[in-house]
């Protein structure tokens, strides 16, 4: 499969047609069976919620044949005769042995496969993007300002920042050093200033899920009132 | 043998990686193109996996009579029926895509945004302040919300400051240390299971 052929897949996949009445009946049907649950686990919700199971699941499978399995039996292996990538292919099969009972250590063959790649992986690629980010933390303290009429001057909250994103980082660190027991002063201390660190930033990103999930209730709501009941204009 | 042989794999795995990263002579053989192609096949002949394990469950539920059985039914009937449909039409066929449309993308939006009334009632019980930790974090949440509405904005221009602040100093730094350390954590994890000293994936 080429990689023009991969995005048409795909976008065949992602891009949504102009829905029909019918469809829009339905998606609100569906909306509001999931909603319902907002009042008490019901069984409207319950069959939606099984419905959404069955599809998602159903829906990988055909998006993993069309992609992968479909071009690799009809172009690679039925067209192009490669055959040895039959191995692989068989090597992933092994993975159902585990139902067979006297042949279930076969399927760690597959699983093996998976995790030494996959440590293999980090080995190989990891360090790289992780040696960058440690270099970027260790800026320099004295700022200019970038642009504008006080450009090159010194910049205070440039500088201030930087300190600031200096001593988070080491210090996020140090609250996750546990080699060394926290005694005296230093280590209690920055150790402290590693976990205010980590929940301020915790709490930004707790800000910015909850922005996620309420743009996604806004949508829903809007395609109901909008959409479907034409409310909005 | 039946734990040698996967572990052999697992080594030769890591090192097939590691050579085609780092040696002239892997990336000549363009090795992690080709590695990659073989791993991808190996991950969608196990696709069935999922849909098995929900056949299982869902069949054993049936024999033994619970009272969920219309629900099983209705899962293993849909999820079968979607699946033949994607088969004999593809992804990009008509009548799946309006299924598509029509329920899996409304199901999946509305389940997600359903979140965020579980997200209200966990806030709710995870901001009551009772640490000073716990008020920077709430503090924190607080002003990365009102600075990204036009509401922040309009009060004062100090919230999308704030916000900006928050987003730009205290959550890189924070994540970052969070990162190397994870990065490290990773490092030392892919090492023990080169070494053949993490074996958990064996006990399977």
């Amino acid at each position: 499969m080429t990689p023009s052929d991969a995005l048409e897949v795909l976008s065949n996949h992602l891009v949504p047609m102009a829905m029909t009445r019918a469809q829009i009946w339905v998606a609100a049907m569906a909306t509001l069976a999931i909603f319902s649950y907002v009042w008490r686990e019901n069984p409207v919700f319950r069959l939606a919620e099984y419905v959404f199971v069955a599809l998602a699941t159903a829906n990988g499978v055909v998006m993993v044949y069309d992609s992968y399995l479909k071009p690799f039996f009809v172009l690679d292996v039925g067209q192009q005769g490669r055959y040895a990538l039959l191995i692989p292919f068989a090597v992933g099969l092994l993975i159902y042995a585990r139902s067979i009972r006297g042949l279930g250590w076969l399927s760690r063959l597959p699983m093996s496969l998976w995790v030494g790649y996959g440590a293999g992986y980090v080995l190989a690629w990891s360090p790289q993007p992780l040696f960058v980010q440690l270099r970027d933390t260790f800026v320099r303290f004295y700022q200019t300002y970038p642009d504008g009429p006080l450009a090159g001057r010194f910049w205070p909250g440039g500088t201030v920042n930087s300190v600031l994103f200096f001593v988070g980082v080491i210090t996020t660190l140090m609250y996750f050093f546990f080699t060394v027991e926290r005694r005296g002063p230093a280590m209690r201390w920055s150790s402290a200033v590693g976990r205010w660190t980590i929940m301020l930033a915790l709490g930004a990103a707790f800000g910015t899920a909850v922005q996620g999930r309420m743009s996604l209730l806004i949508g829903r709501i809007q395609f109901l009132l909008g959409t479907w009941l034409g409310w909005l204009r | 043998m039946t734990r040698e042989i996967p572990a052999t794999i697992t080594v030769l795995a890591v090192l097939v990686v590691v050579f085609s990263r780092y040696f002239s002579v892997g990336t000549a053989l363009d090795l992690t193109r080709v590695t990659d192609h073989w791993l991808m096949l190996t991950y969608a002949a196990s696709v069935l996996v999922g849909v098995l394990n929900l056949t299982r469950l869902h069949l054993d539920r049936l024999r033994r009579g619970k009272d969920t059985w219309f629900y099983d039914l209705v899962l293993l009937g849909v999820m079968y029926g979607y699946i033949a449909l994607g088969l004999v039409e593809t992804n990009a066929g008509t009548t799946f895509r309006w299924v598509y449309n029509a329920v899996l993308v409304p199901l999946d939006s509305t389940m997600y945004s359903l979140l965020a009334f579980y997200i209200a009632s966990a806030s709710f019980r995870a901001f009551r302040v009772r640490s000073f930790e716990a008020a920077l974090m709430m503090v924190a949440a607080a002003l990365v919300m009102l600075g990204s509405v036009p509401l922040g904005d309009a009060l004062s221009p100090f919230f999308p400051a704030a916000r900006a602040w928050l987003m730009r100093v205290a959550q890189t730094a924070g994540f970052r240390g969070i990162q190397i350390g994870a990065g490290l954590g990773g490092l030392a994890t892919a090492f023990r299971i080169f070494l053949g000293i993490e074996r958990a994936h064996l006990r399977a």
